[in-house]
């Protein structure tokens, strides 16, 4: 499965996903909680660290706050200008804190073994009329209908293409509204047909 | 020429060999009956297959348009206009309030668990809790006012819906979305609204497209 999982033998990546999204809740609180800059400052060492234990490289752990650059950037020089440059360094620090400790957990988890602790957890709402069952399976049928739905666009495009219409975006997104839409009542046919009971 | 079931099948035995197989394994040849007993039987009036399915295929949408190339703008310092809240407008408009606000939260799961599905390949927890998670978080309820919106006015003309479309698009979600980025980054309401400003073009764009493919997908298929 496409996930971000990055495979290892750690006693993070051994934990199940039950404790690690505690401690990620519990973690990200205590980050906006306090507000004080030392603290912060212990907090993205001590989550380094962690992610020396999982054996993540560093260039990984950077990689996860790379694409917020910017947005880093752009928050800093907003907060220097109007609050001071200690506040900026706060506010910077504290959000890269964040990503990095969530990014911890995805990076250890398998996206499938999270799905199935989500799946068990949610059978405590059985009572309620929710039928984890149906949530796997929409889970799964999500995940099929990603590719699917872009070989569609895709062959549209071409069919769209030999009229001179592949620009207009309407011509082309609303056959394949219609062909997708097409395709999941027969695949809903199909599941039922095979004994599926929703 | 046998005129019922009897004349032709004089032997009941067929009848009996069915009731040898429990009640519950039996199944029902038309799927309208066969989904009319299955909520009977387990009381689960929530949702049928097709529901499911539906479901499943506009989370899938809303991943599949995050992977158009997103546009970015002011050098990559906020975050891109991409083409995936257009799933969030469709997916209400199209499949109503309940249906619509679950494929969104479905998505959402489907990011938090970890899954590269955000427009240029984001995704994780990180992103959830990052300062556009509020825009994130608020897919779900965007979806479904929308969704509870459109359906309620199902026969108004195209400017109401696609004004419905708008205000759950863009109003309910940067109502959400604003203030948690004021709080993410500590920015103060009035700069992170003015930051929001620069995408309003791009949504309305959206809106237009998304009130237009929801109205047609409706005419070809009235009870969706």
């Amino acid at each position: 499965m496409l996930d971000l999982y990055t495979p290892g033998t750690s006693i993070l990546h051994r934990m199940t996903p039950g404790p690690k999204m505690a401690a990620l809740a519990i973690g990200a609180t205590a980050l906006f909680l306090q507000g004080s800059l030392l603290i912060t400052a212990v907090a993205i060492a001590f989550i380094l660290s962690l992610y020396a234990v999982a054996r993540i490289p560093l260039k990984t752990a950077l990689n996860q706050i790379r694409p917020l650059f910017w947005i880093f950037a752009l928050f800093f020089a907003v907060q220097w200008y109007f609050s001071g440059i200690e506040l900026a360094v706060y506010v910077v620090l504290r959000l890269a804190a964040l990503i990095l400790l969530a990014s911890l957990v995805t990076l250890t988890t398998r996206s499938s073994d999270m799905i199935d602790s989500l799946t068990r957890a949610l059978v405590f709402l059985k009572p309620l009329g929710l039928n984890p069952e149906k949530i796997s399976l929409a889970i799964s049928l999500a995940l099929r209908f990603i590719p699917v739905l872009g070989r569609i666009t895709a062959e549209v495009r071409e069919a769209q293409k030999v009229r001179g219409l592949e620009r207009s975006v309407i011509a082309v997104a609303m056959p394949v509204a219609i062909r997708a839409i097409k395709m999941a009542d027969e695949i809903s046919d199909a599941i039922e047909s095979r004994g599926y009971r929703s | 020429m046998p005129s019922n079931l009897e004349d032709i099948v004089p032997n009941p035995a067929p009848l009996a060999l069915i009731e040898l197989v429990p009640a519950s394994r039996v199944f029902y040849a038309t799927p309208n009956s066969a989904d009319a007993e299955t909520e009977l039987r387990t009381g689960d009036t929530l949702m049928n297959t097709k529901d499911i399915v539906y479901i499943a295929l506009f989370a899938a949408l809303t991943a599949a348009l995050g992977l158009m190339p997103p546009i970015s703008f002011a050098g990559l310092g906020l975050p891109p206009i991409t083409a995936q809240s257009l799933g969030v407008m469709l997916a209400g408009a199209v499949l109503g309030a309940k249906r619509g606000g679950l494929a969104l939260l479905l998505f959402i799961v489907l990011v938090a668990v970890g899954l590269p599905l955000l427009a240029g390949g984001r995704g994780g927890f990180g992103v959830l809790l990052g300062t556009s998670g509020g825009f994130l978080l608020a897919w779900p309820v965007c979806a479904f006012i929308i969704g509870y919106l459109v359906h309620k006015n199902a026969d108004a003309n195209i400017w109401v819906t696609g004004g419905l479309i708008a205000f759950g698009g863009i109003l309910v979600m940067y109502t959400i979305g604003i203030p948690w980025m004021a709080f993410v980054g500590n920015l103060g309401l009035n700069k992170a609204l003015g930051i929001m400003v620069a995408y309003v073009p791009g949504d309305l764009v959206k809106v237009v497209l998304a009130t237009v493919i929801a109205r047609g997908l409706r005419r070809a298929y009235p009870n969706l």
